[in-house]
């Protein structure tokens, strides 16, 4: 069975968040909450859209689970997790 | 430069007011993101990976010094400390909150600025010639003709909902330097037999996933009909486009289906309906629009060329750039100023607050206040005088704009690419700083003379990736990035698409690659004399296979 995660953009400034099991969202894709079973992520799915002032356009994420914590899938996730300021330091801003 | 009337600018803070009030109530939850997506976009607000993005309006480019003042206080308050200038000629903010854009739309409308016509399946921003107005080769001066376009697009309430986006490009010289031929319409101020001014109308370029070089609709047609014929191609494309598949709803898709006479024939017909009502320009409204274009005060005692001997004889790297990056003037004693914003670290088109800033103390010091955002993602200072060039060459390198390599190697177009955009394969600026990295001297650059290389993420080609002399495209296998390398593109009078050189290359790989191909052109090309789209018009891709993928 594949992992799953939920990811969104926050509605404030559009920054990359996932869910966590407490239902809050972090930028923080090791904490995220991840399901296996698809009922589960059929709720937590429609749980998410329904939060549509904080977050923009919720959707299911793949991760792979590395010693417990899930991961990014793919370059462009792998970018999306690593944040805003891994791009402007790979880009040579300092920030 | 257009100054707003009343309504002009009743118009721009009013768009503001509203957006303000819709902001508010998205960040309250009483609209959804689904209600909202359209109205952002209107105001050109979108989302890209990590963070929203603002899109400004550049009509043809032009800035005034205090437009760039405007800019780099925003940069400097409400983003990271920078902006991106795009190969529309508009300029991008990358970090924007949401609940700072009203107020990035009001410190917009106070100078005259704004984001409407930058999203959306409307009639986008109008771009031009970087050199209108001074260019040596020019037959009139686009930008009054640009303007007319522009009020008469804006908030069109017919074409407010066309198929898809629609993009107009005007150019007044000889020698095509706004890519007429890859836009929805495309037009070329020419001479009629009695000396008027009229218009030569290309109309189905493109470049996207099916890119396709304009063709020719109307050969002449006299100025005053400029509006009404215009208004006839949309309605056409607004009645007959395709409106069941994005992938095939430009006009570009229309063009081909009917073909260009059965085109150009639904477009007479329609037109002979409308051109002798209101949208005639007969009452003045050209010359009306000319005034505010009226060359600067030019000093006529002005020294030429000679002022620049001993500069020039001491300071190669001063002949260097004044040799690639400085334009004939239409003037004497001044010239035209090609700024390269490339090479100097930051991604291509990125220019930090403060470097905005100085641009504009430069153009109120030395070209009349005035800035022109070019689609090649530099900057132009139109009107220096030509004693002034070493001075200003200077300063420039201060900045770290004092490259020499204007339309050469170094001087990449690039989409944002993966590291910003949401649509993206891969990533265009780390590809960018690696070919960066691999050519850093400048003599060796400006052996291999004029080159353009452009990068798009995607297919939707933002980049202009199809129209590179070298073009690169990012491609996603398996979820890892890959590049396609293509030659022989050109978005000039001659006009053609790039080819695919053959299988692509990994991201690590792909800079090598272009060196691989460069290096080839060197040894292989007839002289310093046969430039490299030449050579690879004339030996093909066989060659570059060759060094590319010998021994597979
Ligand atoms: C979030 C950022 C962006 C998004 C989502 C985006 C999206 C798109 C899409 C979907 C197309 C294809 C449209 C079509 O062919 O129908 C397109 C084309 C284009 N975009 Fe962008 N773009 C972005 C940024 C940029 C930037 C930064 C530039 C300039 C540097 C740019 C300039 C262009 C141009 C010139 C085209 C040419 C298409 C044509 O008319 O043939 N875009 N863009
Ligand atoms: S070409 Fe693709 S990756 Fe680049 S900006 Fe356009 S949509 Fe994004």
């Amino acid at each position: 069975m594949k992992s799953f995660t939920v990811t969104a953009n926050r509605t404030a400034d559009g920054a990359v968040v996932y869910l966590r099991d407490d239902r809050q969202w972090t930028a923080d894709i090791a904490s995220a909450l991840v399901r296996t079973d698809p009922a589960a992520m059929t709720d937590l799915l429609a749980w998410a859209r329904a939060q549509q002032r904080d977050v923009c356009d919720p959707y299911p994420l793949e991760v792979q689970v590395r010693e417990g914590a899930p991961a990014p899938v793919g370059t462009r996730e792998r970018i999306r997790a690593a944040g805003p300021d891994a791009t402007l330091r790979s880009l040579g801003y300092a920030s | 430069m257009y100054r707003y009337d009343e309504h002009d600018r009743a118009l721009v803070h009013q768009r503001a007011a509203q957006f303000r009030e819709q902001v508010r109530r998205r960040l309250e939850g009483d609209i959804t993101e689904d209600e909202f997506k359209p109205l952002r976009l209107q105001n050109g607000l979108y989302m890209q990976l990590h963070a929203y993005m603002l899109r400004i309006a550049v009509p043809y480019g032009l800035l005034s010094s205090r437009q760039m003042r405007q800019l780099a206080h925003i940069a400097r308050t409400f983003d990271r400390g920078y902006g991106h200038l795009t190969t529309r000629q508009n300029v991008q903010f990358n970090w924007p909150k949401l609940e700072d854009v009203p107020a990035i739309l009001d410190a917009l409308a106070e100078v005259e600025m704004h984001a409407i016509q930058t999203s959306g399946n409307c009639i986008r921003n109008i771009t031009s010639d970087p050199f209108a107005g001074v260019a040596r080769d020019e037959v009139a001066d686009p930008r009054p003709y640009c303007e007319l376009l522009r009020q008469w697009s804006t908030f069109h309430p017919e074409f407010a909902f066309l198929p898809r986006k629609f993009k107009i490009a005007v150019t007044g010289a000889a020698h095509d330097r706004a890519a007429i031929a890859y836009h929805d319409i495309g037009l070329r101020l020419v001479r009629g037999e009695r000396g008027e001014v009229g218009v030569q109308v290309l109309v189905g370029g493109g470049m996207g996933r099916t890119p396709r070089v304009g063709q020719v609709c109307r050969d002449y047609l006299p100025q005053e009909h400029l509006l009404s014929y215009c208004e006839a191609i949309l309605r056409v494309y607004n009645r007959f486009g395709r409106r069941d598949n994005k992938f095939k709803a430009r006009i570009k898709i229309l063009v081909e289906a009917l073909g260009i006479e059965q085109f150009a024939a639904r477009v007479e017909a329609e037109w002979a309906q409308i051109k002798d009502t209101a949208l005639r320009l007969d009452g003045g409204e050209l010359e009306r629009l000319a005034s505010y274009f009226v060359p600067p005060d030019y000093a006529t005692d002005l020294p030429g060329e000679e002022a620049l001997e001993a500069p020039r004889l001491m300071d190669p790297d001063f002949r260097r750039w004044h040799d690639h990056n400085v334009v004939p003037h239409k003037a004497p004693g001044y010239s035209a100023v090609a700024v390269s914003v490339k090479a100097t670290g930051m991604p291509p088109g990125d220019v930090t607050d403060a470097q905005m800033d100085a641009m504009a103390y430069l153009a109120d010091r030395y070209s009349f206040g005035r800035l022109v955002v070019t689609h090649r993602q530099n900057l132009v200072l139109p009107d220096v005088p030509t004693r002034d060039l070493h001075a200003l060459w200077q300063s420039l390198r201060e900045l770290g704009f004092g490259a020499s390599n204007y339309e050469q190697l170094t001087d990449i177009v690039a989409c944002p690419g993966l590291d910003y955009c949401n649509l993206a394969n891969a990533r265009s600026l780390s590809v960018a700083k690696a070919i960066e990295q691999r050519f850093t001297d400048a003599i060796r650059l400006a052996e291999v003379g004029r080159l353009t290389l452009n990068i798009s993420g995607c297919i939707n080609a933002c980049g202009h990736h199809h129209v590179g002399h070298i073009g690169i495209l990012g491609i996603n296998k398996r979820g890892e990035e890959y590049y396609q390398l293509m030659v022989g593109g050109s978005h000039e009078d001659d006009a053609s698409l790039g080819a695919a050189v053959g299988r692509a290359f990994a991201h690590d790989d792909i800079a090598g690659a272009v060196e691989t191909v460069v290096d080839t052109y060197l040894a292989q090309r007839a002289g310093p004399d046969e430039p490299f789209l030449a050579f690879i018009r004339r030996v093909g891709l066989e060659p570059l296979q060759e060094a590319l993928y010998a021994g597979e």
